[in-house]
């Protein structure tokens, strides 16, 4: 190690003092060329390496608040540009590919290696991590350059395109004298084509956003019959002009855990496919069900009976770029980019997409989500060392706007602000911003579980209170007010398995949220039921 | 005064000409402005119901337009319906925060541009998006 250069400064994470005397013991016999800092808890040492990153952090996978490959996982979530160096006890190597897996940078066992051999893994690690850093931010420059290219030429080919739509729906309108019945079609062809051009060019700017990364999903609790119904409406019209049928069944609701955006968009792309490809006469079905393979999932089914998909095709289908030949009606592709937007969309909220199809008799393309769980989602702050913590609270938050004459879109600036405050003031590892459960006509509420005693949420209340008044999108447009609601899981339960006691805690949790958005929206609410 | 008065500020000629069309079948006066700087002078002179601006032009981005409009006591007042080819994202939530009425993408569907300029119009105050 070059002697003129600062030390390089080390993070061990390591519970059993003996371990970690040893470890310390190895480094300072290599001079000054190590500045080591110890803690034995992952949370302390997430907090200090965001303050201060470390050039390495050395990390037991075993400690007192976490365990397995998920120490590693969290270390990295929170601190992705650090390398971490596994010490372990265990020799194992299935443990070891699999720490890798989760972004480890190499994987040392403690009864195993002197300390050059440790100083040497570190050089590795930290030389290794910088090539990868490097490598990233050269892809994401390269991505950033063609979403700039497309999003200036999108640009400049929307204007000429502005042009044409202007002009002919001026001839169509017939504000410029009256039109013969064949003018009349040949400028129908026209607007068509146009308005295909345009939905080209939209769909060239999603897919540049998807891959670099900009694509940002809100996840919600959403009722997925009410986006069934919406896209139904939108499509009917074309449907008929077709004279294709478009209907849709669900035997119970379903709520699910998605952004409703999107899947309005997916369903939309699916129908319209299948309006494409169904010859007059033919039929649509939209079929909702809950997922035969996982309860957790609900399937839906976009079902034509139009001409089919051969074998080969299927498999190619959702690759971008990919036209299916032969659509009926004017013959002419798209730019192949539908369904794989549309599996991107859904692979990132957690789900998959399929066809089945029989050549001449039509296709079925389905897709999952994930069904709105609570319990799942609050298990990251309620369950500690394999069982319910029992004291935690649940924060309620609630945005009201300042009545202005300000546009439907400010508020939801305002809403996105406050939501990524709340985000930012909450402790990731533990505590849990919940998703929006239902709608209140005025304002929003937001819902937090913090896994905290009475002192640590009145901490995570001030500092709420704190970002706010900093924060001028929040503080001008809305008031934020803030109540803490003290949870009490009994031990009553303590006898059923962890699963039970989630959901009884889920249960209540839900119970609670459920009241306060019907009591927030006493006027004619259409606050959401939700199983949990 | 019957009719209502629009400024059209688009650096496109042959879009300016279509927009009159378009709006003089909708029953409005349209008055023309092919950049920035003569958009604030037009708007000054002319005193429009209403301002459709392009967000890409010439001499004054139509944001600075846009910004020139809100602090002009005279013109404070005048919605402004932004018409651009530009991407909504990013572009929307910039024009919304600066003061602008609606936010409409080009090529815009007519039943659109009509509901939202009578909109703007009866100064209702809210937008629908």
């Amino acid at each position: 190690m070059p002697t003129n250069r600062r030390p390089t400064r080390a993070l061990l994470v390591e519970d059993n003092p003996g371990d970690a005397f040893l470890v310390q013991e190895q480094l300072s016999r290599l001079g000054a060329s190590f500045d080591v800092k110890s803690t034995d808890h992952l949370s302390a040492a997430i907090e200090a390496a965001t303050s201060t990153p470390p050039d390495v952090v050395l990390l037991d996978l075993n400690l007192p608040d976490s365990t397995g490959t998920e120490t590693i996982r969290r270390m990295i979530q929170r601190v992705p540009n650090v390398p971490v160096l596994v010490l372990t006890g265990q020799d194992d190597e299935d443990l070891a590919v699999k720490a890798m897996q989760e972004g480890a940078q190499d994987y040392l066992v403690k009864s195993d290696f002197d300390r050059r051999h440790l100083a040497r893994a570190i050089k590795y690690a930290i030389e290794r991590q910088s090539l990868l850093l490097a490598l990233h931010q050269s892809r994401d420059q390269q991505l950033h350059l063609k979403d700039q290219l497309l999003s200036h030429v999108s640009h400049e080919l929307r204007s000429p395109l502005s042009c044409i739509h202007q002009f002919v729906t001026i001839l169509l309108d017939g504000l410029s004298g009256p039109l013969n019945a064949e003018q009349k079609e040949c400028l129908e062809t026209v607007l068509k084509s146009a308005k295909q051009l345009r939905r080209m060019i939209e769909d060239l700017l999603e897919t540049a956003r998807v891959e670099a990364g900009k694509l940002t999903l809100e996840m919600r609790c959403v009722a997925i019959e009410d986006l069934v119904g919406q896209a139904m409406n939108m499509l009917r019209a074309s449907a008929t002009a077709k004279g294709v049928s478009l209907q849709a069944s669900q035997p119970t609701p379903f709520l699910v855990y998605a952004d409703p955006h999107r899947v309005l968009q997916i369903l939309l792309n699916l129908t319209e496919n299948a309006i494409k490809f169904t010859p007059r006469g033919g039929r649509i079905h939209i079929e909702t069900d809950s997922c035969d393979e996982d309860a957790h999932f609900v399937v839906v089914k976009v079902s034509d009976t139009g001409c089919g998909i051969s074998e080969q095709a299927r498999s190619l289908v959702f690759e971008r770029l990919y036209q299916e030949e032969g659509a009926t009606g004017s013959g002419r592709k798209g730019l192949g980019l539908g369904l794989s937007i549309c599996k991107d969309l859904i692979w990132r909220m957690g789900g998959k997409i399929w066809v089945e199809s029989t050549l001449g008799q039509g296709s079925t393309f389905s897709f999952t989500l994930p069904v709105f769980s609570l319990a799942k989602l609050i298990s990251p702050a309620i369950v500690e060392n394999g069982a319910l913590r029992q004291v935690n609270h649940l924060l309620i938050v609630k945005l009201a706007p300042i009545p202005t004459t300000s546009a439907i879109e400010a508020w939801d600036k305002t809403r996105r602000a406050c939501l990524e405050l709340l985000q930012r003031c909450i402790l990731p590892d533990k505590d849990v911003l919940l998703p929006s459960m239902g709608q209140v006509r005025v304002g929003e509420f937001f819902f937090i579980l913090a896994a905290a005693d009475a002192a640590g949420t009145e901490v995570l209340v001030k500092r709420i209170r704190e970002q706010v008044t900093r924060c001028s999108e929040v503080s001008a447009n809305a008031v934020l007010d803030v109540t803490s609601h003290l949870l009490e899981f009994s031990d009553d339960g303590k006898g059923c398995s962890l699963d039970r006691q989630l959901s009884g805690a889920a249960a209540m949790i839900g119970n609670l949220i459920h009241q306060t958005i019907k009591k927030g929206d006493s006027q004619d609410g259409q606050a959401q039921d939700f199983d949990c | 005064m019957d009719k209502h008065k629009i400024l059209i500020v688009d650096d496109d000629n042959d879009l300016r000409r279509a927009l009159h069309i378009r709006l003089r079948s909708f029953g409005y006066e349209t008055v023309f402005a092919i950049d920035g700087v003569s958009a604030i002078a037009m708007a000054l002179k002319e005193m429009p119901d209403l301002i459709l601006l392009d967000l890409g032009l010439p001499a004054g981005d139509g944001f600075v337009v846009l910004e020139r409009l809100r602090k002009n006591t005279k013109l404070s007042c005048i919605p402004v319906i932004v018409l651009t080819a530009r991407e909504a994202r990013g572009n929307k939530e910039k024009a919304v925060a600066g003061g602008c009425f609606a936010f409409l993408q080009k090529p815009v569907d007519n039943d659109d541009l009509l509901a939202t300029i009578q909109k703007a119009l009866s100064g209702s105050g809210a937008l629908i998006g």
